[in-house]
């Protein structure tokens, strides 16, 4: 019974806390501009989280390294350095955008400005990771975020023309937006899928709560399960854009209109419920990508890390995740659109992708680390499908980005 | 775990680990499992300059860790003031980390972390507690 | 080498990119218009008790703010086709005069004849927007 109560925790937080502020917005903006036109990416992203996710946590487990101690070991200190500096950075501008995602939440259950609200938000997350432990952080955000189910809910409520999303899903190219644009979007939602703190968020805290190989099969659960049900949930946010705001014309920009079919279909009761599940969504997400700050920069340098220990037992672990949190304040004051930040985030995550991937891949391989644990074959063929993936998306991005001006 | 490499206590055992492979870059753990470095550098016994016939070969003295790195990254030479030294005698075993016989608090320990506890982290409220 | 290739890319996104046809005009017209179909819905929904006040607040402030970078596109774009660009400024101008003085009142004083405005404000972005069309 215990198992069974363990075994269903794992699933329901991992679908709670899969989506953050990159992908409630993207899929948002997308839904609003595209329909389900951009719905194959959403199920091709997940499956790449899976595959990668699922190969992250089983390294862990099976060598307890996690993910930057790897690509130090295996690609140098030059090469490490300079995957760091990108990741670092890439990982700070998520962070921002989270802390930005927690903010306007706040802000729109409570109309006071979103600025107001950053500092709280900031000092919040900051005592969560200096004073709560580690699986009470983990189940509480997951659990409450599993208010957004209440997307899936909109979604029915407002009765989904099924003939036409399904013909928006099969067109693959609407023909009111340029090609460029529909590509750009395609690579953010990716991006937004598959974003690199999730893996040193997963590995090392695979590391920090002492998984072995017996915990493989929750792990596997957790990723082969919870994942997919998550991007159920980034479907349906796109779906009730497409249902509610395609056909008005509104082009989602604020967080304000990403809920708005939500009120339209469930009434205040349902809109009260999605701004919680987003506040603790973003909350959680935000959690995550501060500890990854503090996980890539002490695994790097060889730093003591983890939330498990007494601050004091790993001082530049806790120091380095004080100074992002207070740059990601710093970022927000001057009063950027988070939801800028947002996008540009996702993008940029794609960027940043085969540089934690392939590391993982490599090592998922190597008998020293995995012993009788190496891939499969299977998993195999679909890593090597996805590194080239992930590899056309990454060079696409930045290039895609520039020539839409972000998508407008 | 992983399999395990020999460890090279023996200088006559003809064990071969690759340095770069197994040692460089690897994290250091402590007898309780908690990192207190990376292998940044080896220290070799001393090679004389001119290498006569019967020289005794080198062997590692120490792992090294400490900004020598930025070495090599970025090559060239600067002053080595905060090198810490792990003797090779307290190496226990070679896996997927090196692992150390001692405890952190016998280990040396980075001037930078030391001060960030005593100055910043321990000062604030909750600082030396485990969280939860 | 890749430089070239992104290079390469770039040049040819920014072919197909080109396929746009709104103008300036056209564009800040479509934002204003989306603007206030935004704010009427959110009204209607708070007038029927279907969405709570801090929200519909915000939807209004977050409007306003959309109406006002429409205004300021049509600011840079005055020096083309300035005909265009006078139609398009009297009804988004308009339209973010109506979703000011609705969103300074408080949503709280928000009634039937509020959204009534809005519509007004709608049709004749609608009408001008048929006409930037042609």
């Amino acid at each position: 019974m215990k198992k069974i109560f363990a075994v269903a925790l794992g699933i329901l937080t991992a679908i709670g806390g899969f989506l953050d502020i990159g992908d409630i917005v993207t899929n948002a903006v997308v839904g609003s501009r595209f329909g389900w036109s951009l719905a194959w990416v959403v199920v091709v992203g997940v499956a790449g989280i899976c595959v990668f996710a699922h190969m992250a946590g089983k390294v862990a487990a099976v060598s307890g390294r996690a993910t930057f101690e790897l690509i130090r070991e295996r690609l140098g200190p030059r090469m490490a350095l300079a995957n760091l500096s990108a990741s670092f950075f890439i990982n700070l501008l998520t962070l921002t955008a989270e802390v930005g995602g927690i903010a306007l939440a706040l802000q729109l259950a409570s109309s006071v400005n979103y600025l107001l609200w950053v500092p709280v938000a900031a000092f919040a997350v900051w005592l969560v990771v200096w004073r709560v432990g580690f699986e009470l952080m983990e189940n509480v955000t997951g659990l409450i975020g599993l208010l957004l189910i209440g997307f899936a809910v909109a979604f029915f409520l407002l009765g989904p023309d099924w003939g036409e999303l399904g013909r928006q899903a099969a067109q693959l190219m609407p023909t009111q937006e340029s090609p460029a644009t529909y590509w750009f979007y395609a690579v953010a939602l990716f991006g937004a899928a598959l974003t690199p703190y999730e893996v040193f968020f997963f590995s090392s805290g695979a590391v920090e709560e002492g998984w072995s190989v017996k915990d493989l099969g929750q792990s596997r659960l957790n990723v082969l399960v919870g994942f997919p049900l998550g991007g159920f949930l980034s479907l349906a946010i796109a779906g009730c854009a497409a249902l509610a705001l395609l056909p008005i014309g509104v082009e989602v920009g604020t967080l304000s209109q990403v809920v708005l079919p939500v009120a339209e279909a469930g009434g205040t009761l349902l809109l009260v419920a999605i701004i919680l599940g987003i506040v603790a969504a973003t909350f959680g997400a935000a959690l995550e990508t501060t500890l990854s700050a503090g996980y890539t920069l002490a695994q790097f340098f060889g730093w003591t890390w983890g939330k498990s220990k007494a601050p004091a037992q790993a001082a530049r672990f806790h120091t380095t995740m004080i100074v992002c949190l207070v740059i990601g304040l710093g970022v927000l004051a001057t009063g950027v659109d988070p939801v800028m930040v947002t996008e540009v985030s996702v993008v940029f995550s794609a960027v940043a992708l085969p540089l934690t991937y392939l590391p993982i891949l490599i090592v998922a391989n190597d008998p020293d680390y995995m012993g009788e644990h190496v891939n499969s074959r299977a998993l195999n063929v679909a890593g090597q499908a996805y590194f080239g993936l992930i590899l056309v998306a990454a060079v696409a991005a930045v290039p895609l980005m520039i020539v839409t001006g972000v998508g407008q | 775990m992983t399999e395990d490499l020999q460890p090279a206590r023996s200088p006559s055992g003809g064990v071969l680990v690759d340095a770069r492979l197994s040692l460089l870059d690897r994290q250091m753990l402590d007898v309780d499992g908690v990192t207190v470095g990376v292998v940044d550098d080896l220290e070799l016994s001393d090679v004389p300059a001119v290498l006569e016939r019967g020289t005794p070969p080198p062997s590692v003295l120490a792992l090294v860790h400490g900004p020598i790195v930025l070495e090599r990254i970025f090559g060239g030479k600067r002053p080595h003031g905060q090198l810490l030294r792990f003797g090779w005698d307290t190496v226990a075993k070679l896996g997927s980390a090196v692992e150390l016989a001692a405890p952190a608090s016998e280990l040396p320990r980075p001037w930078l972390e030391t001060w960030l506890r005593e100055r910043v982290i321990a000062r604030l409220p909750g600082g030396r507690h485990v969280p939860g | 080498m890749v430089a070239r290739l992104l290079l390469a890319l770039a040049a040819v996104l920014a072919l197909t990119g080109c396929g746009s046809t709104e103008d300036a005009a056209q564009r800040s017209v479509a934002e204003a218009r989306s603007a206030v179909i935004f704010a009427h819905d959110a009204g209607r929904l708070l007038l029927n008790d279907r969405a709570s006040r801090a929200y519909v607040q915000v939807v209004f402030d977050d409007s306003l703010d959309q109406a006002a970078d429409a205004e300021r596109d049509l600011q840079g774009a005055s020096g083309v086709e300035p005909q265009r660009v006078a139609t398009a400024h009297r009804v988004v101008d308009a339209a973010a005069s109506v979703l000011d003085e609705l969103t300074d009142a408080g949503v709280g004083t928000l009634d039937e004849s509020g959204l009534t405005r809005l519509q007004a404000a709608l049709r004749e972005l609608d009408a001008v927007a048929e006409e930037l069309e042609r």
